[in-house]
């Protein structure tokens, strides 16, 4: 089979396969045992024997995607020797070689975990004159690496990374036609992060409002605003969107994606409708599930502690099967914590709390359940290249509602001693089956169908101040998402992917039931509650070309999409990618996307006066943004990127008063320009950091006039006018066979316009005071308690300073952070 | 009918016709000499006119609305030139649909040199700030409060109020409701002055020697409570007929709901001029309001002349009853203004003597579309009075209006139907 420069990637999984077959074989070799994984037959595949070739071309390595502690165990074999010596085999020769040896074989060991389709890439074709220099390893560097009690360090520091979400195909992270940040897993264990939400957190360009029931996220000085749950960007796994369909929300908590089966979370800052769609927005965020050949037979984890005064926990797990043909992934993760206690902020300038609960007291209910399941089944015909995946996924939530947008501080006792609160309970579930049919050499045909189905659980219930009776919601979609793409790679400098995409929705239109608080009986229960079909027919073309070797790579492409309901859109992109010199890339960017409205803004129906009426005739919003990036990488210990974006948002809806209520309307027009700059550094794996810092300012021009216009202005709300971000760790001087890190990260968010509803009822303008967020984890690497298995355990604290924030809120009341955590972690796996 | 000037110096406009229209305003602008608007105006070439409104809080429905009414009334004026030569400059103010937080407000808006406050939507507010504003002598022309109870009205300050009476609409219910042959009754009002005035004329009419009805039982609510099962409770106790309801539209939309939640039986209900909008509606469920019976001021234009310019202007918004008084009341003013010997320096006195002149029936008649041609007429020194959208005005020397005709209305088909 040909070798690609652009490796196609239909995410993850096809190339996965490929991956595994290479791994097989390095593990067998370094094992010495030969028989073990399929047969090295693909010509996908690289001979580990040249992998010392390989460690000049570090995009054949992507390994920030796993840890290179952990081999063996990620590849779901035994480790050759991590018995009670407590080293490994492969790491005992790479001490035993010289150094360049020593990376060549490092970086061999890395290779045969996690792989992904950069192992199969021709080493000969990616040793280019672009590629990075070759670790230059100080002396102090060996000198700290062989002080060092960490055994399993990892020499090649800033690991190349592979990418595949900024065009479908993969490509190396410095080099791809999009600003994206890579999350690897690595990280995620590192930095003790417990869901999508709080990466996101430390994801430059993001700022994230926590609600304490569905995050919302804001990117580059862009707010959803009310109710947006995140919606301002695409939330996938594995290339398929897991919105919630009849908000738009994406789940950013424990119940988006159990953690231990990510393998990657590739974060697009930009518009990205060219390629996903409606509603990659401002952003996608693509979650790489682990490949077959890094499922492990099984990955637990539970952790332990306090939140505030509350005891809580979460356990999450991943095992499986790999087989010569046939690999299964199952998958669940859970969380039971409580934040209940948090303080309505001063700041808040008309909370809604009811009679029976002090005005300003404390949250009495903000009780975290979060649940989800997973499980993926797939078929690879190794030697014709086809697979078959069939996966599923089912999630749900459940949230105390004392911050909830129609009143707050509900929970508690009313005045005749019954127990009362807002509740909010989702549910969803997928069925995905996707198929890669490989024509030829050149080209493969890739399919995709997916039936999806959400709606509100009975848990669900809304306090809107009656004495008599509380709201319980009603909403729910289903329908079917089908995707056909065909990929032509007819030369390594040039590859086209077509597409067309269905998408059915059956909407059930939101209605709201008035329950009573003596007897539970329903007043109005709403008889064959009407549903709506919603349909979007979308054709799309990528293509990427390599003009002037690596002088200059174009990527283009172009989607349009007819709805039913809001008729055709036209998005697109263009990019210039270009490598000046070793290191140094720069790349410019244009890209149009569209996000289209919700079915909760076109249909909703008040459940208290004041609240979201839907209106039937809002339109897509519209961004066009114009993105530069620069970035420097003189070796494996730095890399430095700063880049400026300029975008233009139209037809911007916005919360506009009607009459008592408010309904999303388009009538503004935003501008929004910022410079954001990382600085990573690292010794291997010993001691490294990053520091970030983003600059915004941005301008609203609403259609707008009046008291309301004059009073809130043009000025940027609910965004920091900047962010600064670090991180640290440091191997600690420890036992042995208890090595251990200290890992620290800091946000330091800047101040920041309240919301228009808040300055509103304010009377004025306010700024809510910036603060600091501090998380330090003391964690262990790899402990090899038990033979060919691994331990790890680590004592992480959140917020350790206890800031309060807060951050805006979009409802007449700001958002308290989320208290202080102390959390017990221990993780096995085997 | 609107000038061709104005037409050129349009406003705002929607932002995707906003690069096609730029031009044509830009070079129109530079042709003709638009007039600056509201936020380019210099106080020192203009006459601010204060607005007091509940833009938030649990008034806050109707706020921007009524807003829009009052600008789209200056712009007319100042496209035509001003009054006076002196341009109109409106400063807006919220309420927060606060007492406390209104005091603040209206002296904002006496520092910012307002001559006349427009509003405010409640009569306590009303009440409550009257004093800072005799003092400041400030006149307040509040369009949409009707009289009340005020017996201390003191009429060497004048408030001037453009919506029929209380009492007047309050005794029109009392007819309707005897009319459909209902003999008893219930009432739930707000606490404010306003529906008590109107509760006490419901009550005196339908209880009268006339009519000779039964009020069985009336409650007072709290308009800034979440609930009011416990009112609603004693009222559906005693079975009445129909039930009276008075309040502002979210508290009517809690009590509806709540009310039938509870089961109203039979009953009717009876709605007060503030329940007569579709905010009401949008929060009730119009099944259960199925043949419920209202009052309100008569709105003497009729025409859809008025909807469509304030659509035209406002991106397709409807004006609600109130924009209607809100307008009137800025045209009155204007009509004033132009009556006063000196813009540049008017006395008090001198400025609610040209008020009350100005609603009066004597000169030329100015409606709602003329006032172009009423301030060449002033300039020109010709007598005019306005008479607006709401019929003529006719205000006391006092502050209330002689005029003003009550018209009943109903919900059908889950929408407001006048009645004859």
């Amino acid at each position: 089979m040909k070798r690609h420069l652009f490796r196609v990637q239909p995410f993850v999984t096809a190339i996965a396969f490929a991956a595994a077959a290479t791994t097989s074989v390095a593990l067998a070799q370094s094992e010495g045992e030969p028989d073990s994984g399929p047969p090295a037959d693909s010509g996908e595949r690289s001979d580990p024997a040249e992998r010392p070739a390989e460690s000049e071309a570090p995009e054949a390595d992507s390994e920030g995607a796993s840890d290179p502690a952990e081999p063996p165990a990620e590849s779901g074999e035994p480790p050759a020797d991590s018995g009670e010596e407590g080293e490994s085999e492969e790491t005992a020769q790479a001490e035993a070689l010289p150094d360049s040896e020593a990376q060549a074989k490092e970086k061999g060991a890395a290779g045969s975990v996690g792989a992904t389709s950069s192992d199969a890439v021709d080493p000969d074709e990616e040793s280019g004159e672009n590629e990075p220099p070759p670790v230059q390893e100080s002396a102090s560097t060996k000198q700290a690496l062989e002080n060092s009690d960490v055994g399993d360090v990892d020499l090649m520091g800033l690991l190349d990374i592979d990418v595949s979400t900024a065009t479908k195909t993969s490509e190396s992270l410095e080099e791809a036609p999009a600003i994206i940040t890579a999350i690897t897993a690595d990280e995620i264990s590192r930095w003790g992060y417990q869901s999508v939400g709080e990466v996101l957190q430390h994801v430059m360009g993001f700022y994230l409002i926590d609600d304490h029931i569905t995050p919302n996220v804001a990117v580059r000085g862009i707010t959803g605003g009310l109710g947006a749950e995140s919606s301002v960007v695409k939330v996938m796994i594995d290339g398929r969107s897991v919105a919630f369909r009849s908000t738009s929300g994406n789940w950013l908590g424990v119940e988006l994606i159990p953690l231990s089966a990510v393998k990657q979370i590739e974060v697009i800052r930009g518009p990205a409708s060219a390629l996903y769609g409606a509603d990659a927005f401002l952003g996608v965020v693509n979650i790489i599930t682990i490949s077959p050949v890094d499922v492990p037979a099984v990955d637990a984890r539970v952790t332990g502690g306090v939140t505030g005064e509350n005891p809580g926990g979460s356990f999450d797990v991943t095992g499986g099967y790999w087989g010569e043909k046939i690999d299964i992934l199952l998958t669940a993760a859970g969380e039971m914590k409580d934040r209940s206690g948090l303080r309505m902020p001063s700041e808040s300038p008309a909370p809604r709390v009811p009679s029976y609960n002090d005005e300003y007291g404390a949250a009495q209910d903000l009780r975290r359940q979060s649940l989800v399941f997973g499980g993926r089944v797939g078929y690879q015909d190794e030697k014709q290249g086809h697979h078959l995946i069939v996966s599923a996924y089912a999630s749900g939530v459940r949230r105390g509602g004392d911050y909830a947008h129609w009143s707050q501080l509900t929970a508690g006792e009313d005045d005749q001693g019954r127990d009362v609160g807002s509740v909010v309970s989702l549910g969803q579930m997928r069925v995905n089956a996707d198929g890669l049919f490989q024509a030829t050499e050149d080209f493969a045909l890739a399919s995709q169908v997916t039936y999806f189905q959400g709606s509100l659980l009975p848990p669900d219930r809304i306090e809107v101040g009656s004495d008599l009776f509380y709201v319980e919601r009603k909403m729910a979609y289903r329908g079917v998402d089908t995707n056909v793409e065909g990929r032509w790679i007819p030369s390594d400098r040039f590859n086209v992917i077509v597409g067309t995409e269905v998408v059915y929705d059956n909407e059930t239109l939101p209605t709201a039931s008035r329950i009573s608080k003596e007897d539970g009986s329903s007043l109005d229960e709403a008889e064959g509650r009407e549903t709506v079909d919603l349909l979007n027919l979308g054709a799309y073309v990528s293509s990427n070309v390599q003009v002037l070797e690596k002088w200059l790579k174009l990527t283009g492409g172009a989607r349009y999409d007819y709805h039913n309901r809001y008729g055709s859109q036209a998005s697109g992109r263009l990019g210039a990618t270009s490598v000046l010199a070793p290191g140094l890339v720069t790349k410019f960017l244009y890209g149009r996307a569209f996000k289209a409205p919700s079915p909760y803004l076109l249909f909703a129906e008040p459940l208290v006066p004041g609240d979201v009426i839907g209106n039937e005739e809002l339109k897509p919003q519209f961004i066009d943004t114009w993105e530069s990036q620069i970035s420097y990488r003189p070796n494996h210990a730095v890399r430095a990127t700063t880049g400026v974006s300029y975008s233009l948002l139209r037809d911007k809806a916005e919360f506009i008063p009607e009459g008592i209520n408010q309904s999303a309307q388009n009538t503004a027009r935003q501008n929004a320009f910022t410079w954001e700059s990382r600085l990573d550094l690292t010794d291997g794996d010993f001691v490294g950091g990053y520091g970030s810092f983003e600059l915004v300012r941005s301008y609203r021009v609403t259609e707008q006039e009046g008291y309301q216009a004059d009073v809130v202005g043009v000025d940027m709300v609910a965004y920091p006018d900047w962010i600064a971000r670090g991180g640290a760790y440091i191997g600690l001087p420890s036992p042995e066979r208890v090595p251990l890190e200290l890992a620290s990260q800091v946000i330091v968010v800047g101040p920041r316009r309240a919301t228009d509803t808040s300055i509103l009822e304010n009377g004025g303008s306010f700024e809510l005071s910036p603060y600091l967020l501090w998380n330090a984890s003391l964690r262990t690497r790899a402990m090899s308690l038990f033979p060919r298995q691994e331990t790890f355990a680590a004592l992480r604290a959140k917020n350790l300073l206890g800031a309060n924030g807060p951050d805006p809120g979009f409802s007449g009341f700001e958002y308290p952070l989320a208290a202080r955590e102390i959390l017990l972690e221990l993780r096995h796996r085997y | 009918m609107k000038s061709a000037h104005s037409l050129s110096c349009g406003r705002k406009v929607p932002l995707r016709r906003a690069w096609f229209v730029g031009l044509s305003l830009l070079c129109a602008g530079v042709l003709t000499g638009c007039p600056p608007e509201q936020d380019e105006i210099d106080p020192d070439d203009a006459v601010t006119i204060g607005l007091l409104l509940p833009f938030t809080g649990s008034s806050a429905a109707t706020g921007s609305n009524f807003e829009r009414a009052v600008l789209m009334a200056a712009e007319r004026v100042n496209d035509a030139g001003g009054v006076q030569g002196k341009l109109i400059r409106i400063v807006a103010r919220d309420t927060h649909s606060e007492v406390g937080r209104s005091r603040t407000s209206v002296r904002e808006l006496i520092s910012e040199g307002a001559v006349a406050v427009i509003g405010p939507e409640s009569p306590e507010i009303a009440s409550a700030i009257r004093e800072e504003l005799n003092e400041a002598e400030v006149p307040l022309i509040s369009p949409l409060i009707g009289q009340g109870d005020e017996a201390d009205l003191d009429c060497a300050f004048p408030w001037y109020r453009l919506a029929p009476s209380a009492n007047a609409l309050g005794e029109s219910l009392a007819n309707q409701l005897s009319a459909k042959g209902i003999d008893e009754i219930a009432i739930l009002y707000g606490s404010g002055d306003y529906s008590t005035a109107f509760r006490r004329a419901v009550k005196e009419k339908f209880e009268g020697l006339v009519l000779g009805g039964t009020v069985l039982v009336e409650r007072a609510l709290d308009e800034d409570a979440s609930s009011h099962a416990r009112e609603i409770e004693a009222v559906l106790d005693v079975d009445p007929q129909a039930i009276v309801l008075a309040t502002s539209a979210q508290t009517g939309a809690l009590v509806f709901t709540e009310a039938n939640f509870l089961g109203v039986g039979d009953a009717e209900w009876a709605l007060s001029p503030l329940l007569k909008t579709p905010l009401f509606l949008q929060n009730i469920n119009t099944e259960q309001a199925e043949g419920a019976l209202g009052v309100a001021p008569k709105i003497f234009d009729t025409s859809s002349e008025y909807p469509r310019a304030f659509a035209d202007r406002w991106l397709g918004d409807k004006p609600l009853e109130g924009a209607y008084f809100y307008y009137d009341a800025m045209n009155l003013l204007t009509v004033a203004l132009g009556l006063v010997e000196d813009i540049e320096a008017f006395s008090y006195e001198e400025l609610t003597e040209a008020v009350v002149r100005a609603s009066s029936s004597r000169g030329l008649n100015i409606g709602w579309d003329d006032i172009e041609d009423g301030l060449q007429h002033l300039e020109e020194g010709t007598e005019v009075h306005y008479s607006g959208l709401t019929g003529p005005i006719l205000l006391q020397e006092c502050g209330n209006r002689r005029s003003g005709v009550t018209r009943a209305w109903s919900i059908e088909d889950g929408t407001i139907e006048e009645l004859e």
